[in-house]
């Protein structure tokens, strides 16, 4: 019946992706404006010129990977819509991984279709990849490196991690939460991990002193300890081979396309510093400055609260990864210099990993929360047009607007925070150690 | 093991308020150390001056080597480039003499739309002539339109391409500084140059409208809030050749219309105030210091107090 429903769920969403890419082409062609997001123009122009053996960074303002022209190749042979068909695809796979990584994690089968909907149903995440965003691509892979821990396939994670962060560079803030949780493991003689399974009621004694043990092996060590006990086979295994894919990919492009590549790919998003308005909290002081440029202190006083909070969520919250992982991703794009719509995709696809485990009800704090983040989002976009399409002079509103959006974001991940039963991914070897007994007997 | 918990938090406490502290006086230092931004004013303007002379068709841009020579875009040197480029040549001279038949009675510029994404709309309206109508039997004729655009607005060269591939403009081309990102003070200024055909109907019609989607750049900063951005007239030709061509001999015959009549567009853009500039950095920084140590102390408090106590 599970299966059945799961398989109506994609069935269903398959089609409305679908019926969405047929609409876009249809509203391209009669409107004036367009549905496909403008990137897509950019990366299909990329395409045509790899298709003709030229460089794809001959099209100004491709920033991206060219493995991503590459993959677009088709959209000039083919039918230009075949970049939106494969993210949507990528987008439906998505759905497939949650299902699987909480099926791993032995949620029931309501709460997993419930937490699949969460992703296959929200309106950011089927328009972003059928307008032709790319980040489904992203996200897909960051679920399957989840999956591969926890199938205990380190090599393959280390592969498909250090492809994306050649990709897309911002997964690179989770390489301290994977090395914390690949360090503290325990393989069963069938060479994978013992996992966690979840449960409903709230967590007994024993298993919160369990919880404590995994938990306190990755927390509340003084830091030299810490440091020693990162250090295993599977965590160097893991750095060596996804910082060799990284440089690799990395290593190709340079030599196709040389300092191209690395300026626009690479660099540009290492040093962006957008003037123009966006959700950030930092575009009009960055506007503010621009014509005087920005000195080495400036840049790390913009760089520090990001580096605070990353810090903290991955010492106290490492041994949850999805979790981690989520509050990772939502104050990353937070805190960053630049924050467009298609970034909050990022942590979409990593929220309905840890909705079996939050105490929160939709009715009424689930809703009051996603009423703030949504409300402060259309307040900044109201202050946005009026900017953009009206030519009023509203720079200290909009940037009021991203302050308050700011608080928004950090009352959300606060409640989220509150009301998450922390339950790492992996067993502590104490435990895992007695359940292989248990097993046996 | 309570006493060793309590100092490892203490010594993780330690290092997030070492941090907090860095931020605090790196923050002031900044401020010390800021000054006042230059100013940049755009130049725009048009000095009339006759033009006619050879093009040979395999050359399909008139502005294309202005780059070449000149780092930056002045009125003076783009004629001189044009008058130096396409000077009377006597081969031309016949046929140039022909075309006065094509004469532009008026052209009127506007802006049409709101905000920072706009259109400049040309109107063109030829002198309403049967010689005309009988010259463009025989030979096929372009108005050509060069917008010398001053530093606070773009085209987007993709945007121009589409447009040529829906047949809304024969051709267009953008040459010098045509950075889609970068704000004003950061910016140069651009050559925008638009083909369209002259047909028979436009004649009847007596004009044609040319719109030209421009974006604003984001202007330096002014106490206003508001910065004035000027378009100066454009420069406006017309180039013929016969329809009967022999194609080792192609060349064009180009003669500028003149733009006197019409008059300098402007364009209010909203752009940022000077005197906002330490409150909102102040503002900022300390905005998300103070989210990032909330999160922080939540994070200690909540991984503490939620199912575990760190006992």
């Amino acid at each position: 019946m599970g299966s059945i429903d799961l398989r109506r769920m994609m069935l269903f969403s398959a089609a409305l992706r679908l019926l969405l890419v047929v609409y876009g082409e249809w509203q391209d062609a009669h409107m004036k404006v367009r549905y496909t997001d403008i990137d897509y123009l950019v990366f299909s122009d990329a395409a045509a010129m790899v298709a003709a053996g030229r460089s794809p960074f001959e099209r100004s303002t491709y920033r991206y990977s060219p493995l991503l022209a590459f993959l677009l190749v088709p959209n000039s042979t083919f039918h230009r819509s075949w970049g939106k068909l494969l993210f949507s695809a990528a987008d439906l796979l998505v759905g497939l991984f949650i299902d699987t990584i909480l099926k791993l994690r032995g949620v029931p089968e309501n709460l997993r279709l419930w937490s699949v909907a969460a992703w296959l149903f929200n309106p950011f995440t089927f328009t972003i990849g059928t307008r032709g965003n790319c980040e489904p691509v992203v996200c897909v892979i960051i679920l399957w490196i989840i999956l591969c821990l926890m199938n205990g396939k380190v090599v393959q994670a280390a592969f498909w991690y250090g492809l994306i962060v050649h990709f897309r560079i911002y997964p690179i803030i989770y390489s301290l939460p994977l090395v914390l949780v690949l360090s503290k493991q325990n393989i069963s003689p069938a060479g994978k991990p013992y996992l966690w399974q979840w449960s409903f009621s709230q967590t007994t004694s024993s298993q919160s002193s369990d919880i404590r043990a995994a938990k306190t092996s990755v927390s509340w060590t003084g830091p030299w300890v810490f440091i020693r006990g990162i250090i295993t086979r599977d965590t160097v295994l893991f750095g060596f081979l996804s910082g060799c894919m990284f440089f690799l990919w990395t290593a190709i492009f340079f030599l196709l396309y040389g300092w191209d590549f690395l300026n626009e790919a690479l660099l540009y998003h290492l040093t962006r510093t957008d003037p123009r308005h966006n959700f950030s909290i930092y575009f009009y002081h960055i506007y503010l400055h621009h014509q005087q440029g920005f000195s080495a202190i400036e840049k790390l006083i913009s760089f520090l609260p990001q580096l605070m909070v990353q810090f903290a969520l991955i010492l106290f919250f490492a041994g949850d990864l999805p979790f981690c992982l989520f509050l990772q991703t939502v104050a990353f794009v937070a805190f960053n210099k630049v924050m467009t719509a298609q970034y909050f995709v990022w942590f979409f696809c990593l929220l309905p990993l840890i909705l079996p485990w939050s105490n929160m009800r939709l009715k009424w704090k689930g809703l009051i929360c996603i009423s703030v983040w949504m409300g402060s989002q259309l307040h900044w976009l109201m202050w946005g047009y009026l900017l953009e399409f009206k030519g009023w002079s509203v720079f200290i509103q909009l940037w009021l607007a991203s302050l308050l959006f700011l608080v928004a974001n950090t009352f959300v991940l606060l409640m989220v925070i509150k009301h998450h039963r922390y339950s790492p991914i992996f067993m502590p070897l104490a435990k895992s150690g007695m359940a292989h007994a248990r097993k046996l007997e | 093991m309570d006493m060793q918990c309590r100092q490892h938090k203490a010594q993780w406490l330690m290092i997030f308020g070492f941090f907090f502290l860095l931020i605090l006086t790196s923050n002031w230092a900044c401020h010390a150390f800021a000054f006042s931004p230059d100013h940049q004013a755009s130049i725009v303007g048009s000095v009339e001056r006759r033009i006619f002379g050879c093009l040979p068709c395999s050359r399909a841009y008139l502005a294309i080597s202005y780059f070449d020579h000149h780092d930056s875009l002045l009125e003076s040197d783009f004629h001189d480039f044009l008058a130096q480029e396409f000077g009377p040549g006597d081969f031309c001279r016949g046929l140039a003499n022909d075309m006065n038949v094509l004469r532009l009675a008026d052209l009127h510029r506007h802006l049409s739309g709101e905000g920072s994404h706009r259109h400049l709309v040309s109107t063109l309206r030829f002198v309403n002539q049967s010689d005309a109508v009988k010259w463009l039997d025989s030979h096929s004729c372009e108005a050509v339109v060069i917008e010398r655009l001053p530093i606070g607005v773009f085209a987007d060269p993709f945007e121009l391409q589409h447009l040529v591939h829906l047949r809304v403009f024969l051709d267009a081309a953008v040459f010098g500084d045509s950075n889609l990102e970068l704000p004003s003070a950061l910016s140069n200024r651009s050559i925008v140059e638009i083909h369209m055909d002259i047909r028979n109907e436009y004649l009847e019609n007596y004009e044609t409208a040319i719109q030209l989607p421009l974006h604003a750049r984001y202007p330096p900063l002014d106490s206003s809030g508001y910065a004035r951005i000027e378009i100066g007239r454009p420069d406006l030709f017309v180039r013929c050749r016969p329809k009967q061509l022999q194609p080792e001999s192609c060349s064009w015959t180009l003669k500028n219309l003149g733009a006197g009549y019409a008059k300098n567009v402007m364009w209010q853009v909203p752009c940022g105030n000077e005197a906002h500039t330490g409150i909102v950095s102040s503002i900022t920084f300390a905005s998300a210091l103070t989210c990032a140590l909330v999160i922080v102390l939540s994070a200690i408090y909540f991984s503490g107090s939620n199912n575990i106590k760190c006992s």
